[in-house]
């Protein structure tokens, strides 16, 4: 069959450059899915972008589909034919269908005979599929923000401007949001005339526009490592950056900037996150890893015209020069001018000030660290002032103008105002990466504070709507509690947080919190059934307790054969027990070994009472994992007395001791959670794929 | 080339594109899409394309006249294009040409910016144009205004006509630009930037602005009821700009800030429906 490249382009307005590698990966793997599921056999595909084009590539693409074999089952034998001819039900059938007399065949099938029809559907052309398909695959793609456009009839990122599809030499027709496919592809200053693929990769680099990432990449460390020399020092990486760069620039030349030297009174951390955030360039560093006075541009014309670079540096100082009269207007104070300020910036009405929220969390902090972490060797006078300084820079100016360095600027102020270098980097670290237990403690204050306080003010997330993100807030606050690996008690710390203002904790915060942790430790692949067992009726909320119960009941599952046909024991007894108590029999707290009359009751009784001591004490240790391997070995016993006891007896008194019995064992479980929840494997539909 | 000389240009340019020339709404504003050539006429499907530069007073940025790059009171040009012509990124690339804006010599960028205007209940999608870094128009296809979602989308650019003036005359600071060949931008504003900024953050009465407050948005409120929507929409003006001065002022806690916000915000969308009620009726 005749094979030809296949080149699919999308020209788009300016994309935003975040969307650009989703946006490609999804078109690759959607235009894959249509050519197999079509049977149109290609040898690969690739795909490329940028923020103004989307290209897709599939190399020796067939100009046909593969024929498929059909088989139709149409109407019995008997009701097909009349006199020999065709009946109208059999004439009904293949209009249908669209079939032909002669593909009908006679044909067994179960207990009767039918007409069949049986025909082989030829391949259709590519191009009437792509023609058809294209739309639909722009059409599915979604992003996290859309838009209209007068032309769309759709939801995309941005407007399409743009479409060529060729296959070989063949132009494929598309036609969507206004646009239908042409000869031309476009970058902001040139037009391109294009008739194949091949016409396409070879003009495009030739006219200097980067079709692969990779080669952008190139080229920028190509044009980088002269500017690099120049300055004595490295470029400071930054990869996020510069993927963004280079989604943004088809040709990236490196252009390299000044600034005056007295800017370099500022600390590093502002000048690069000012030159970074705002201008979206790079800094650089001597070996010592000293700021240097040079900042690194990603442009796409001639780095040559020095007006470009000027009105650079224009902007860069005028930029450093607004940094440098907030950090020097902010380093003439001192930490209580800020913390004074802080008590006139209203966190939330009628909970107070930022101020007041300090002074919660420190004391909260402070009473995380004493009851969890006693060991940890925490100065809690030092913890205390670290949680009191924890907002004070967003009383800065500094921060009031540049709001992504709140933290830096904390840090670097707090050393600058005589506080301890420990204190400084807690009030930076304790946001984002609370790695030592006193970080973390203030960490989960802060958090549940934040928290606490919106649910009091019923500012409570619900459906899509969640304006203050508590969702994301008390996913970081969980997650975060369970990287740690530390047993912390939710549920008790949100009930001190409500005592520290003196108010209940609202009914809604426990549920939610749940709620969340659920969601979590599924993403953590956790099937839903053992989360919901862990869970069940639980009214405590430790993250690490749920997660090591849950590792122990993975493992068991995977290991122990036995403990499945233990779970079906589990379930009938609880089975048992629940229907004894809608009956309303009293079952006594434990069971007398002088009323079991059969062996079978009596060994059960033995072994669990063997076990029962055990069990408890790898409980007490955390370990779930022996804990539940002790319990496996009670599967015999459990089904041999479900075999040889008929437990609603004749007689009163061995009926209720025998209900005692199986409560006790499954008393046994509840330390792990309500593992009848837990569905059998062959059901789970998680394990069936 | 001269500050004036920027806007007759810009004028011009857009007077060929078949823009109707307007002139700025005489009533205190914080952005260009708050004349009603903007925000009322985008609420309908008729084409409309309208050019006008507009004084915009943003209380919060008043800088005492001692900062070079901030006012309190900035020129936008404001064009509006509905519906957005589908090579309008050509058609504003073009007029910086005509501005004298070489492309070929400058790097030109598209950023991602959405914009939005919670006190008008509009939002749109677009980019910031920056010219070698240097930020000079916020471009924007509209998608809802007054809370209302528009049926033909228009695209609004809105270039920052002292930015645009210092990058073409290479000025390092805002009041050292040549209105005309012997006028300075600083003749002409300093001392109503120093004047203003002591007032705003000093001077200005909260209590009695938030006074004036309640009188504009319950004018507002009565002439929409009496189906008059251009004072209703003045006085609506008049909250949102009394608003942002209680803002500067420091007279806002964070809840009474979205407060205010929600109450312009209403009247924006009652505005907005009545001016599409009555225009049907036409």
């Amino acid at each position: 069959m005749k094979k030809n490249d296949f080149l699919l382009e999308l020209g788009v307005e300016d994309f935003p450059a975040r969307f650009v590698e989703k946006t490609r990966l999804e078109l690759k793997d959607k235009m894959a899915g249509i050519l197999n599921r079509e049977k149109i056999t290609f040898e690969n595909i690739e795909a490329g972008g940028s923020t103004r084009r989307f290209w897709i590539l599939v190399k020796n693409l067939a100009s046909k589909s593969a024929g498929k074999d059909e088989v139709i089952p149409g109407p019995p034998e008997r009701i097909a034919y009349a006199d020999g001819k065709p009946s109208p039900a059999l004439e009904g059938f293949l209009k249908k269908n669209n079939g032909n007399p002669e593909d009908v065949s006679i044909e067994e099938q179960g207990k009767e005979k039918r007409a069949i029809l049986r025909r082989t559907v030829p391949g259709r052309p590519a191009a009437d599929i792509l023609e058809k398909e294209i739309p639909a695959l722009i059409r599915s793609l979604s992003f996290p923000k859309q838009m209209r456009w007068p032309e769309s009839d759709f939801l995309f990122a941005r407007p399409i401007r743009s479409i060529l599809a060729f296959h070989g030499r063949k132009m494929i027709r598309v036609h969507t949001a206004g646009i239908k496919s042409g000869q031309y592809s476009s970058s902001l200053s040139a037009k391109l005339r294009v008739n194949s693929a091949e016409d396409y990769f070879k003009n495009w680099p030739s006219r200097s526009v980067f079709l692969k990432k990779e080669d952008r990449e190139k080229k920028f460390y190509q044009t980088l490592t002269e500017k690099e020399k120049k300055t004595r020092g490295r470029l400071v990486r930054d990869r996020e950056l510069l993927d963004e760069l280079l989604e943004l620039n088809e040709n990236p030349q490196a252009v390299l900037g000044t600034f005056k030297e007295k800017y370099l009174a500022l600390p590093a951390p502002v000048i690069v996150t000012v030159l970074r955030h705002h201008q979206k360039y790079f800094s650089f560093e001597d070996d010592r890893g000293r700021i240097l006075p040079y900042f690194l541009a990603v442009i796409e014309k001639n780095p040559s015209c020095a007006k470009i670079v000027k009105t650079m540096e224009r902007v860069v100082q005028a930029r450093l020069e607004d940094a440098l009269f907030f950090f020097k207007n902010d380093s003439d104070k001192n930490i209580d001018y800020f913390l004074e300020k802080l008590k006139g910036m209203i966190y939330q009405e009628k909970l107070g000030s930022l101020y007041d929220k300090t002074e919660r969390i420190a004391k909260l902090t402070i009473e995380i660290a004493r009851d969890y972490f006693p060991q940890s060797g925490i100065d809690a006078a030092l913890l205390g002032r670290t949680a009191l300084l924890s907002r004070f820079d967003l009383a800065t100016s500094l921060v009031y103008e540049f709001p992504e360095l709140e933290g830096t600027a904390g840090e670097i102020y707090a050393l600058e105002f005589g506080e301890t270098p420990e204190i400084a980097s807690g009030i930076r670290t304790f946001r984002q990466f609370p790695q030592t237990p006193a970080t973390l403690a203030l960490f989960v204050a802060d958090k549940i504070d934040t928290l606490l306080s919106s649910f009091i003010l019923e500012k409570i997330p619900t459906g899509s709507e969640d304006p203050h993100g508590l969702r994301k807030e008390a996913t970081l606050l969980l997650s975060k509690v369970l990287e740690s690996g530390r047993n912390l008690r939710i549920d008790k710390i949100v009930s001190a947080a409500a005592r520290l203002m003196g108010k209940e904790v609202p009914s809604s915060l426990p549920e939610f919190l749940k709620s969340r942790l659920e969601l979590l430790l599924k993403d953590m692949d956790f099937s839903y059934d053992e989360v919901a067992a862990v869970l069940a009726e639980e009214e405590t909320l430790d993250p690490v307790l749920f997660s090591r119960k849950l590792e122990a009941i993975k493992k068991i599952r995977k290991e122990e054969a036995d403990f499945e046909a233990l779970l079906t024991g589990f379930r009938r007894a609880r089975n048992i027990l629940t229907q004894a108590g809608k009956k309303g029999l009293s079952i006594p707290d434990r069971s007398d070994p002088s009323l079991f009359v059969e062996e079978a009751e009596k060994k059960l009784a033995r072994d669990a009472e063997e076990l029962k001591e055990e069990v408890e004490g790898h409980i007490g240790k955390s370990d779930y994992y022996s804990a539940l391997k002790r319990l496996v070995h009670l599967r015999p016993d459990i089904d041999l007395f479900f075999d040889k006891i008929l437990i609603m007896g004749e007689d009163a008194a061995q009926t209720a001791n025998r209900l005692a019995l199986l409560k006790k064992v499954i008393s046994l479980f509840a330390h792990i959670g309500d593992l009848g929840r837990i569905v059998e494997s062959r059901k789970n539909p998680e394990q069936q794929s | 080339m001269f500050f004036q000389d920027i806007i007759l240009t810009l004028q011009n340019y857009w007077r060929k594109q078949g823009c109707l020339i307007a002139q700025p709404y005489d009533v205190e504003k914080g952005a260009g899409t708050f004349n009603v050539h903007t925000f009322l006429r985008t609420l309908d499907d008729r084409p409309w394309r309208a050019a006008y530069a507009e004084p915009s007073r943003r209380p919060q940025d008043a800088r005492y006249g001692e900062n070079p790059n901030r006012l309190y009171k900035h020129y936008q040009y404001q064009v509006i294009l509905k519906p957005a012509p589908a090579d309008c990124q050509q058609l504003y690339l073009k007029s910086l040409e005509a501005l004298g804006i070489k492309l070929k010599e400058h790097d030109v960028k598209f950023l991602e910016d959405d914009w939005e205007s919670p006190t008008l209940g509009a939002w749109g999608l677009g980019w910031e144009v920056r010219v070698d870094g240097l930020e000079i128009t916020q471009f924007t296809y509209f998608q809802q205004v007054g809370g209302i979602d528009l049926k033909v989308i228009p695209v609004e650019l809105t270039y920052g006509l002292e930015r645009i003036a210092m990058f073409l005359q290479g000025k390092d600071n805002v009041y050292d630009l040549d209105w005309t060949g012997d006028v300075t931008y600083g003749n002409v504003h300093h001392r109503d930037e120093y004047e203003f900024s002591k007032f705003h953050f000093e001077l200005a009465d909260p209590e009695a602005e938030k006074k004036n407050f309640q009188f504009f948005e319950a004018e507002s409120g009565r002439m929409l009821k009496e189906k008059l929507v251009m004072p209703a929409y003045d006085y609506l003006l008049k909250c949102s700009h009394t608003f942002n001065l209680l803002d500067a002022r420091g007279a806002l806690s964070v809840t009474e800030r979205a407060d205010y916000v929600r109450r312009v915000r209403s009247l924006a969308r009652k505005a907005a429906l009545l001016y599409l009620e009555i225009n049907e009726k036409e």
